[in-house]
């Protein structure tokens, strides 16, 4: 049977994926309700990945930061340390932690504030992981990566525009 | 009935009715942010007479208050996103995700027939919508924790 997850062909019966360790015991192949299901179950990442970030060495200030966003039209800034993903900073930091304060933290490094170590995933990791990861642990933005190298990033956004490109030739006139 | 169908046929207001947060265009910037903070939101809709006149994002903060060196006793009027767009309660959901997708955004503030502010959809809300179509396929995958950061952005 493929996993619905992944793709990867397992015997029959399996209780789990070999290669993503889903729990197939009480698969019934139902949830392939239709082709875009599937593909969002199957497609790889870096199918939707973007380059919608900077890259922010540690240490630039926060709000060195936000004016590469502003200049770039970015929401997102992967931290690198020597070549190396450390952390994830976003719009929603700047909110929930500097917006009242910005005064006094706008020359912070970017590492006082950061989200460090973030969730990452890989290239060819499915579609639904990545949903699956923004549901269950909020996360807007995940870096996906490559040979251990950053290679885009997917935001939550990113899913519904895949999502609609997906199905867009199908939607009746009438919507 | 399928997931693409029922986006063809269902309204928002089959997503549910969260009541909206709204605030008064002579409120200040800071009073705003105060707002976006304490209900973890990523906006609110700025209302006259309970209809909607812009609205304010925390994309807004980025852009035209933290950039600018606006100040927090700054009226919300002077930086909000003006005119907001708006669906009708009785839009379906499938054109509501086209509005957000095309126009970029986030939020939409949801009005019924006489324009008063009723709700706002949120990206994540349809999202959240999709998933609950499947999800078995979603909800069913296993964490890795090896790969899981201590808290998500922001948080």
């Amino acid at each position: 049977m493929q996993c619905p997850f992944c793709a990867c062909e397992n015997m029959d019966g399996v209780d789990a994926c070999v290669r993503c360790k889903v729990d197939l015991s009480d698969f019934t192949g139902s949830v392939e309700e239709s082709d875009i299901e599937r593909a969002l179950l199957n497609r790889p990442l870096e199918t939707i990945a973007t380059k919608d970030y900077i890259e922010a060495p540690l240490e630039w200030s926060v709000g060195d930061t936000v004016r590469q966003w502003n200049e770039g039209g970015h929401h997102c800034a992967v931290v690198v340390d020597h070549g190396k993903l450390v952390g994830i900073f976003t719009e929603r930091d700047v909110l929930r932690k500097l917006a009242g304060q910005w005064e006094k933290c706008r020359q912070d490094d970017i590492s006082q504030h950061m989200t460090a170590n973030p969730l990452t995933l890989d290239h060819d990791d499915p579609i639904a992981l990545a949903l699956n990861q923004m549901m269950i642990g909020g996360y807007r933005h995940i870096p996906i990566m490559r040979a251990k190298k950053l290679c885009g990033i997917v935001s939550v956004r990113d899913i519904l525009s895949y999502y609609l490109s997906s199905r867009i030739s199908s939607i009746p006139e009438t919507i | 009935m399928s997931l693409r169908e029922n986006l063809a046929s269902e309204t928002i207001a089959s997503l549910g009715q969260r009541a909206p947060i709204d605030i008064d265009p002579r409120a200040t910037v800071g009073e705003a942010i105060s707002l976006l903070q304490d209900h973890s939101i990523g906006c609110v809709v700025v209302t006259e007479d309970h209809r909607p006149v812009g609205i304010f994002t925390e994309r807004d903060v980025l852009r035209r208050v933290l950039s600018n060196d606006v100040s927090l006793g700054t009226p919300v009027a002077d930086v909000m996103t003006s005119p907001a767009t708006v669906a009708s309660h009785d839009e379906k959901i499938g054109g509501v995700i086209q509005t957000m997708v095309n126009g970029g955004f986030r939020h939409i503030p949801v009005v019924d027939e006489s324009g008063i502010l009723k709700t706002v959809v949120s990206v994540k809300r349809i999202v959240e919508y999709v998933v609950e179509h499947f999800p078995a396929a979603v909800f069913n995958l296993p964490p890795e924790p090896g790969r899981l950061s201590a808290s998500r952005e922001g948080a």
